[in-house]
């Protein structure tokens, strides 16, 4: 595939990754435009969730690159690729338990203002207007997001789907660019599903763009306007779910599968 | 009458001086997830540094040898234990923290304690061998012409003010963004390094800070005891703090400050005078046997310690949300977590 | 260079305490899933156990030995099930563990302060009379030593690869998920390794005693350290990377000890520390827990 490195909002180019003597990711290029929701699927063990880990930091790769928004992250950490809008969800969710509903979604704000002690000790007033604005966007996210109720609830007593949906929010207070959703269906009910689809369009729809990972290939044909196919380690191919449909390796390596 | 009075006083300091202990290692423990497993032997940095920063220099002939020999006047001493601890904690932190599993970080700290006491008590230029550190006198005594006996009417209220300050400390961070995502650390470290923050740097500067304040707790020992050798770094020692953050409440600083009362004014100056029998061992080891089995019953049977950590409904925000939605109870009403 | 040549003689001793109890506490260390902090007073207790049978039961030292082998695993397992167990069954997290572990060895170090007191004590066994080997200069005990650590380790080796107990037992320290799905029930596994956790710490702990000529309650915790070194710089769960790392520790301790001979002990924190910085996985790289 042709990837021209800078064009797109993320690209990675030929990136590779053995665990032990376990070629995980043999060969992935793929990359996500600004704005656009780009889905990948594969079957289980086909490298995804090292893909997931490789683009997000928390995985080095052995070989190859990863841009994103003009800038080349390949040895950055998670915490500085995060930094500048590249922000995860995770397929189990890591919601912080014993934070509150609105403190989960603060910790996610950008900027590290009053994370020192000089702050908290001779800076007080500054903190305090920086943390105002805080706690109000994170009010209005909650809101939007449905959570408001839950406002001062330790986040562990959450629910599956609440969970996500805190997750997005975070993703929201953070930021993002670009969201990484690893499996966001995965355990939650079929009421919170549609939530969580809706609040993924509507981010799209501010701009942010999103890399997702799912087996329902029903929410993948709901979300996303174009799709990699990775088996093996390897991408096998790409583009619209309609187009993978046609395509016998395709449906061979995953797509029958999963439909019968 | 005055006897029972200086008892009494004596419990007391060492209760201000476990409360200020058991803020420093909840920072590390209950705050942030740090399992350091050599706390102690920072309060005995701390002890050895403003003793040997405050005794001048060895009688000639007495056969001490110990470093420095300096006679500083208060509070200088505490300001270098404190300086000392926290930098020997940054460099342990530095090697320990490199590797992510908090099973590392444990073995790391524990097996540095055992060299550090290895270290102090075979090298008898540092800090006088095994026999440490004696003669250590009273910050002001001099000027304000208290005898030995009663240097609790000085010391008593010099930790009372450093605790004080400590626990403003630590309250203040637990109400920032500070304390916020120290605790999404302890509660996720991936998440919070997925959301931007440096998780290396921020349990650095809470092992430093921990540290400084463990240094300042063993200067103020050295100061009313007068005295410190490595025999009081033990292990154990640090177990016993950590019982203390257990027992009262990990992340809440009322609680662990109740845990210091209860394990140290209670349990361990209440067994001082328990009368000795079989083997001298024996007091000792009852006591701490029944600290060890009160720790594992309080994990598992309430985990939160007796008084559980609190979030703010507002934290800073108390009385100055502009929103004020409507779903908003009483503005200082805290939540139980 | 003859001294040279004794202190790696000496380093086999060490080398043969080291791998008995490192084998030890990285198989359970694997299994378990979490490091164990009470490993040293395990080894210290069965050391007083086997002195008690010993010197005041007046059993032969062998017998008062496997009598002490056989009650560390049944203490062992006791304190696995009755203790860590619980916590492991509601998933408390690895701090807790962790915890968990420095209260237990708390409680075993107060438990035998309580019942022996704080001094010292000694098997006063004979053989103490250095033999001269060619290059070595050992005594009789200290190739009881080696002996015992050899037939122990090939022992181990058979159990770990010749019956299907030692096999879970790699199993689940590989990787429990997997074991768990290919239908091993982890819970005898573990049972079994804690057994054989107790008798290895004791046998560590009695060479080590026997070795240093006297025992206080403070034996096997001033010790661990060292052991944790082993572990780690063999990789944890992997007993075969744990013999290969107390071969380095006890030689690497004991030359460099020929220098500074009260800090020789030390120099195995130095190797920790020089492991968790450029080589976490340990020295035998495979996938494992890193």
């Amino acid at each position: 595939m042709n990837v021209e490195p800078g064009n797109a909002l993320l690209t990675v180019t030929e990136v590779r990754k053995a665990f032990g003597g376990v070629q995980a990711v043999a060969d992935c290029s793929l990359s996500v435009g600004a704005g656009e929701v780009c889905g990948l699927i594969g079957p289980n063990g086909a490298g995804k969730s090292t893909v997931v880990g490789l683009v997000s930091g928390s995985v080095r790769p052995d070989g190859g690159r990863v841009w994103f928004d003009g800038v080349d992250v390949t040895t950055w950490r998670p915490n500085q690729r995060a930094r500048r809008g590249l922000l995860r969800t995770f397929q189990i969710s890591q919601a912080w338990p014993r934070l509150t509903v609105i403190e989960n979604v603060m910790v996610a704000a950008p900027g590290t203002d009053g994370e020192s002690l000089l702050a908290v000790l001779f800076r007080r007033p500054a903190m305090l207007r920086k943390e105002r604005e805080r706690w109000q966007s994170a009010e209005a996210i909650l809101e939007q997001f449905g959570l408001i109720q839950l406002r001062d609830s330790p986040a562990g007593i959450l629910s599956g789907g609440q969970k996500r949906l805190l997750e997005l929010a975070r993703i929201t207070m953070g930021g993002a660019k670009l969201a990484l959703l690893d499996e966001p269906m995965a355990g939650i009910s079929p009421a919170l599903r549609t939530a969580v689809l809706d609040q993924v369009r509507s981010l799209q729809a501010s701009g942010v763009a999103f890399l997702v990972v799912e087996h329902d290939l029903g929410v993948v044909a709901e979300l996303c306007s174009r799709v990699v196919v990775m088996a093996l380690g390897r991408v096998l191919s790409v583009g619209t779910l309609e187009e993978l449909r046609q395509r016998q390796d395709v449906v061979d390596a995953y797509l029958g599968v999963s439909n019968q | 009458m005055s006897a029972v009075v200086a008892l009494l006083a004596a419990a007391l300091m060492y209760v201000i001086i476990y409360a200020i202990l058991s803020i420093g290692l909840n920072l590390q423990y209950g705050v942030t997830g740090v399992v350091n497993f050599t706390y102690y032997s920072f309060v005995a940095i701390g002890a050895f540094i403003a003793g040997v920063t405050s005794l001048g220099h060895p009688p000639a002939g007495s056969g001490e040898t110990y470093i420095l020999g300096w006679t500083l006047p208060f509070p200088i001493p505490i300001v270098a234990a404190a300086i000392a601890a926290g930098f020997f904690g940054g460099l342990l932190a530095l090697t320990a923290f490199r590797r992510l599993r908090s099973d590392y970080l444990a073995i790391t700290t524990l097996c540095a304690g055992t060299v550090a006491f290895d270290i102090v008590n075979n090298t008898t230029g540092l800090f006088n061998g095994p026999n440490g550190i004696y003669g250590v006198a009273t910050p002001l005594s001099g000027q304000l012409n208290v005898p030995p006996q009663n240097n609790f009417l000085i010391m008593i209220p010099i930790g009372a003010v450093l605790l004080a300050g400590v626990w403003w400390l630590a309250h203040c961070i637990d109400l920032s963004p500070y304390g916020r995502s120290l605790r999404a650390v302890r509660e996720s470290r991936d998440a919070a390094e997925a959301f931007g923050k440096d998780t290396f740097w921020l349990q650095l500067k809470v092992m430093v800070l921990g540290c400084v304040i463990a240094g300042i707790g063993g200067a103020l020992t050295v100061e009313f005891v007068g005295a410190f050798n490595p025999s009081a770094f033990e292990t154990v020692e640090t177990f016993v703090v950590f019982s203390a953050v257990i027992l009262g409440g990990p992340g809440n600083n009322l609680g662990v400050v109740l845990g210091a009362v209860l394990v140290q004014g209670i349990i361990i100056q209440g067994s001082l005078y328990l009368p000795a029998f079989a083997n001298q061992e024996l007091v000792p080891a009852i006591r701490n046997s029944v600290i060890g089995l009160l720790v594992i019953l309080v994990l598992y049977f309430r985990p939160q310690g007796l008084v559980p950590e609190t979030r703010p409904r507002i934290g800073l925000m108390r009385g100055r949300t502009g929103s004020g939605h409507s779903s908003t109870p009483s503005e200082s009403a805290e939540v139980e977590v | 260079m003859s001294f040279f040549i004794q202190a790696i003689g000496f380093g086999l001793v060490t080398a043969a305490v080291l791998a008995l109890a490192g084998v030890g506490l990285t198989l359970q260390f694997g299994v378990t899933n979490y490091a164990n902090f009470a490993y040293g007073d395990m080894m210290t207790l069965g050391v007083y156990l086997t002195w008690v049978f010993f010197a005041i039961a007046h059993l032969t030292f062998v017998l008062a030995l496997l009598l002490a082998l056989v009650c560390m695993a049944a203490i062992c397992v006791a304190t696995a099930e009755v203790i860590m167990r619980p916590f492991v069954l509601r998933g408390s997290p690895p701090l807790i563990l962790l915890i968990v572990t420095f209260g237990v060895s708390l409680i075993l170090n107060s438990i035998i302060l309580a019942i022996w007191g704080a001094g010292s004590e000694a098997f006063q066994l004979p053989g103490t009379q250095p033999l001269d080997l060619g290059p070595f200069l050992l005594t009789p005990l200290q190739l009881l030593i080696i002996g015992t650590s050899v037939a122990a380790m090939f022992v181990v080796h058979l159990l770990l690869t010749r019956t299907s107990m030692g096999k879970r037992m790699r199993a689940v320290s590989d990787n429990r998920e997997l074991a768990r799905v290919s239908g091993i029930s982890p819970t005898p596994v573990i049972r079994a390794t804690w057994a054989l956790t107790g008798v290895l710490a004791t046998l560590g702990g009695v060479a080590l005693a026997v070795d240093a000529s006297q025992f206080s309650p403070g034996l096997g915790e001033g010790f661990l350290f060292a052991i944790f070194a082993v572990v780690i710089l063999g990789g944890v769960g992997k007993p075969y990377g744990a013999m290969l790392g107390a071969l380095v520790v006890g030689v690497v301790t004991e030359v460099i000890g020929l220098w500074i001979p009260q800090y020789k002990l030390d120099v195995a924190f130095v190797v920790l520390i020089v492991v968790l910085l450029f080589r976490p996985e340990g020295l035998i790289r495979s996938a494992g827990k890193a």
